[in-house]
């Protein structure tokens, strides 16, 4: 990130944010952001809130792209329907994307494009990561790339890190813009915006017209931001990266544990014996990551009719790996736990030349043993965590 | 969706009512009842069991979840159990998930228990009745509904 | 000092449990008693504690003591390998007996290390605190930054603001009604029976339960509905459970398949619903479950419900026994049969 970062920024006062939102909605795009659901945060359709943007959203942005479960075909054996097999043309909770679309049938008519407004940059980055697995160039998942296509992230620049994150460990950072179509950067009452991709552009060209503001000739929400704003944000993120480096367990030794786990000895390196102790088992750690991505596809089915599904799966659970036979070829957390971080930090690495943390902190969090990876990490990296 | 959950049942609806039996008391008094051309509603869905002390509470949640308007779980009258206290261990195990159904709002008058004996021909009959008037009454059952308004 | 239990110099009461917790584990260690002792030690972010497996009588140093220690270490127990120490709260001991009396572990193989509790915090609550009262929005924000405790309250910082809450108006609420703060079974007993914090009114832990049951039908179920219709399934709550140690929950049986991970809010009540019961007449409400769960789905109501239907049919407690039969393994001529037909 270069000094271009401030280049050619917008500006938008924060009470007009809501004004700027209505323009996307009036220009046909669904918006999504942050809302509470009980005691947790997740990312959902706004529909007339007025947004307000947390920290960090307890659940990742990685559902709205690849849900917990989805339908990718259904079948019909009552010789009643039309067709035996079919594709199923709900529509998701959110309104949004057909759930799913067969191969030859992707098509983006009829499909509403998206905004998710107020992701954070460690979630923007993890898209990317997703996108390794779901939209390579060998293989793209259908249902995947196509709610890519149709989705405008707009990303919240993070001014104040908290005490779990370590962005700028895993290469991002709370400025960080990949992933990212359109950033917004906070300073003082008002934002920065800056367009990063061509979607974003796109998305302003279309509503930038349909902004109310205070005359109806001009969108005086929106201005170009003077030397003043820009020397304000570029403070802001200098203090942010500030704020993250001096909290000390924000450092961690990423580079140095990749490469002991790298090593033919990673694998059998005997601090796995210990590590693993206190883990219980369950799935925080890897249904909440916003990178984990691993799924379980199987069949449900009532009488004469059936529907192919796909859920997430998790690492952590013993089902995981059993085999029909019995045999469980990781049979103990020890086994599992090792899969998790070897699967983030060495074979992704592996697969893809990066690792896949994004440094979000959700699992430091949220464990419920405080089991924390920056922690695991530094036993790899040979040093002590702070 | 939440707030339609007790949606009327439309008219002439006939619950569909699964019933446990144990194959040494209650499923012979079905029996007998057949034998002894004593009417009882066709609404229930016979499945034998070895003894009531069989029958986990899953296997009850599992009938409403998946489409059942009721279930009767029916077994040997206390000291009659072939197993000497399989109906005993059965009736602390109904009398919680009785309090737990009704605690979470499920409609009382859904699950029911009764000790049937292979003698009471008439006792079963009189039960079936009972439990399929019961369960008319409560119409759909909320549980249910959740199911098929998801993904049937 | 150390900032998670706010035992500085001074000889608090938790000063010398933390002490005592020590030199118990050395003690143990060195004479072979035990192979492992566990117990807590410092987290790695505030208001947090973890659990610690200490193998040397060196490391015994690393064991803390306060309101942070919130983990039910008996979930450890279940066909653990050698001979175990392990720290234990009034509610912790009395899933340890529970575990005893199902044959999870002998008690010859465990030694019981019993403090005598004053409450643990419950950080939902301290969130809620800082949202209504103090200086963040509820859930906008990772608010505390650092936080220090003291023998009454805790001191939170955060992004420019400093606020002080007492403790006792963010105890778990299962500890602000506790009954057994001190261990009913142990070994050794650290410090003494006047640590503990003793609640005023134990059965004031039903109100709550007898005023919900009190609502419609209707609205209770919609409230459980919603609650649980939240809930990712990431089976964290069976995790943290001492109780759930089955080596194959129902929920993950595939033959019978009882649980879909894709049915959505039915299957998840039937989970919940099943879960409940597999815990009732053992449920000892540590609370260990609602920690756990990642997006804060609060069941107590639905466990609470149990111990006081269990306690007025059946005159059983859970977990203060260890010579009895568990709940449902046991029964009586006249246990009540007024629901049967
Ligand atoms: S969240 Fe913690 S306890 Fe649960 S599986 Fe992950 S590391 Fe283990
Ligand atoms: S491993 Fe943890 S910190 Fe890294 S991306 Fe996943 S949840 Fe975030
Ligand atoms: S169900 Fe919850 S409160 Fe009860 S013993 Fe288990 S973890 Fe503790
Ligand atoms: S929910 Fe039931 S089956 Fe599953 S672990 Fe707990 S007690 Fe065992
Ligand atoms: S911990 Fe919470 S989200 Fe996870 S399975 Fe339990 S109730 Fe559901
Ligand atoms: S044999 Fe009939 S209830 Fe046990």
């Amino acid at each position: 990130m270069g000094e271009d970062t401030f280049k050619g920024l917008l500006k938008i006062a924060k009470e007009d944010l809501d004004v700027l939102v209505d323009a996307f909605a009036k220009s046909s795009y669904v918006v999504l952001a942050p809302v509470a659901e009980g005691e947790a945060t997740k990312f959902g359709v706004i529909g007339g809130m007025r947004i307000k943007i947390p920290h960090l959203t307890t659940r990742p942005v990685k559902e709205l792209f690849f849900p917990q479960n989805e339908t990718l075909f259904s079948f019909d054996c009552s010789g009643k329907a039309d067709s035996t097999i079919k594709t199923p043309d709900a529509v998701t909770p959110d309104g949004v994307i057909p759930d799913a679309v067969m191969p030859d049938a992707v098509a983006t008519d009829g499909i509403s494009p998206r905004v998710i407004m107020g992701v954070r940059p460690c979630d923007a980055r993890a898209l990317v990561l997703l996108d390794y697995v779901f939209a390579s160039n060998e293989y793209k998942d259908p249902y995947y790339t196509i709610r890519r296509e149709q989705t405008v992230v707009i990303t919240f620049a993070c001014p104040r890190p908290g005490i779990a994150c370590f962005c700028a460990s895993t290469g991002g950072g709370p400025y960080d813009e990949t992933g990212s179509d359109v950033m917004f950067m906070e300073s003082d009452d008002s934002y920065l915006i800056k367009v990063i991709s061509e979607k974003g552009r796109r998305l302003f060209q279309e509503s930038l017209p349909l902004l109310k503001g205070g005359c109806s000739e001009c969108p005086c929400v929106i201005f170009e931001a003077d030397d003043t704003d820009i020397r304000a944000a570029r403070d802001a993120k200098a203090a942010s990266e500030q704020l993250l480096s001096a909290n000390c367990s924000a450092n961690v030794p990423i580079e140095a544990a990749v490469d002991t786990l790298g090593r033919s000895t990673g694998f059998s390196d005997p601090a796995w014996e210990e590590i693993y102790r206190k883990c219980l088992g369950c799935a925080v750690c890897t249904y909440l990551c916003p990178t984990c991505h691993c799924f379980d596809i199987g069949d449900e089915e009532t009488n004469d009719y059936g529907e192919r599904v796909r859920n997430w799966d998790s690492c952590m659970f013993p089902l995981f790996t059993l085999h029909a036979s019995g045999h469980n070829p990781r049979p103990s957390r020890k086994e599992r736990f090792r899969q998790r971080v070897m699967h983030k930090f060495n074979y992704f690495v592996e697969a893809n030349d990066c690792i896949a943390c994004v440094g979000c902190g959700r699992c430091v969090e949220n464990c419920p043993v405080n089991l924390d990876i920056r922690q695991v990490l530094s036993v790899f990296a040979g040093g002590v965590f702070a | 969706m939440l707030d339609s959950i007790s949606a009327k049942a439309p008219e002439n609806w006939e619950p569909k009512i699964v019933a446990f039996l144990c194959n040494w008391c209650s499923y012979a008094g079905a029996d007998l009842a057949g034998t002894g051309r004593i009417q009882y509603p066709p609404n229930v869905r016979v499945i034998r069991v070895p003894c009531s002390g069989r029958v986990d509470p899953l296997m009850i949640l599992k009938c409403l979840t998946r489409g059942a308007d009721g279930v009767l779980v029916s077994g040997c009258h206390p000291g009659d159990c072939h197993y000497i206290a399989g109906n005993y261990l059965a009736r602390r195990k109904f009398a919680l998930l009785d309090e737990l159904l009704d605690f979470f709002g499920i409609e009382k008058g859904r699950v029911h228990f009764s000790w049937v004996s292979a003698a009471e021909g008439e006792k079963f009959a009189d039960v079936v009745k009972q439990v399929t008037e019961t369960v008319k009454a409560q119409g759909k059952p909320c549980l249910g509904q959740i199911c098929g308004d998801e993904r049937g | 000092m150390n900032k998670m239990t706010g035992n500085g110099t001074e000889k608090g009461t938790r000063h010398i449990i933390e002490e005592g917790i020590r030199n118990t584990a050395t003690k143990m260690l060195e004479s072979g008693e035990v192979d492992v002792f566990i117990g807590y030690e410092e987290g790695t972010l505030p208001l947090r504690t973890t659990p610690a497996f200490i193998t040397c009588p060196e490391d015994a140093t690393r064991l803390v003591w306060g309101p942070a220690c919130e983990n039910n270490l008996t979930v450890y127990l279940p066909k653990f390998q050698g001979a175990v120490g392990v720290v234990v709260k009034g509610c912790d001991v009395r899933t340890l007996t529970n575990l005893i009396l199902e044959n999870q572990i002998s008690r010859d193989k465990v030694k019981i290390v019993g403090v005598p509790c004053s409450g643990i915090i419950d950080r939902d609550r301290i969130r809620k605190v800082l949202g209504t009262e103090g200086p963040i929005e509820r859930s906008m924000e990772r608010p505390v930054r650092s936080a220090q405790v003291t023998e009454r309250s805790l001191i939170l910082e955060g992004d420019g603001f400093e606020f002080e809450i007492q403790l006792e108006d963010v105890l778990a609420p299962s500890c602000e009604t506790c009954a057994y703060p001190i261990p009913v079974v142990y070994d050794v007993l650290i410090g003494d029976e006047s640590m503990a914090r003793h609640a005023k009114d134990s059965e004031a832990g039903y109100v709550e339960v007898t005023r919900f049951a009190e609502l419609e039908r209707d609205a209770r179920f919609s409230y459980f509905s919603r609650e649980i219709e939240r809930c990712i399934q990431c089976y964290a709550c069976r995790q943290a459970c001492p109780l759930c140690y089955c080596p194959e929950c129902f929920t993950d049986r595939q033959s019978p398949k009882w649980i879909s991970r894709w049915r959505g809010l039915s299957d998840k009540i039937l989970f919940h619903l099943g879960r409940i019961l597999h815990v009732a007449g053992r449920c000892v409400d540590c609370g260990a479950c609602r920690r756990a769960c990642p997006v804060g789905i609060d069941l107590r109501l639905l466990t609470k419900n149990m111990e006081k239907v269990v306690k007025e049919s059946f005159e059983y407690e859970s977990g203060l026994d260890i010579d009895c039969l568990p709940l449902l393994a046991a029964y009586k001529r006249e246990d009540p049969d007024d629901f049967i037909l």
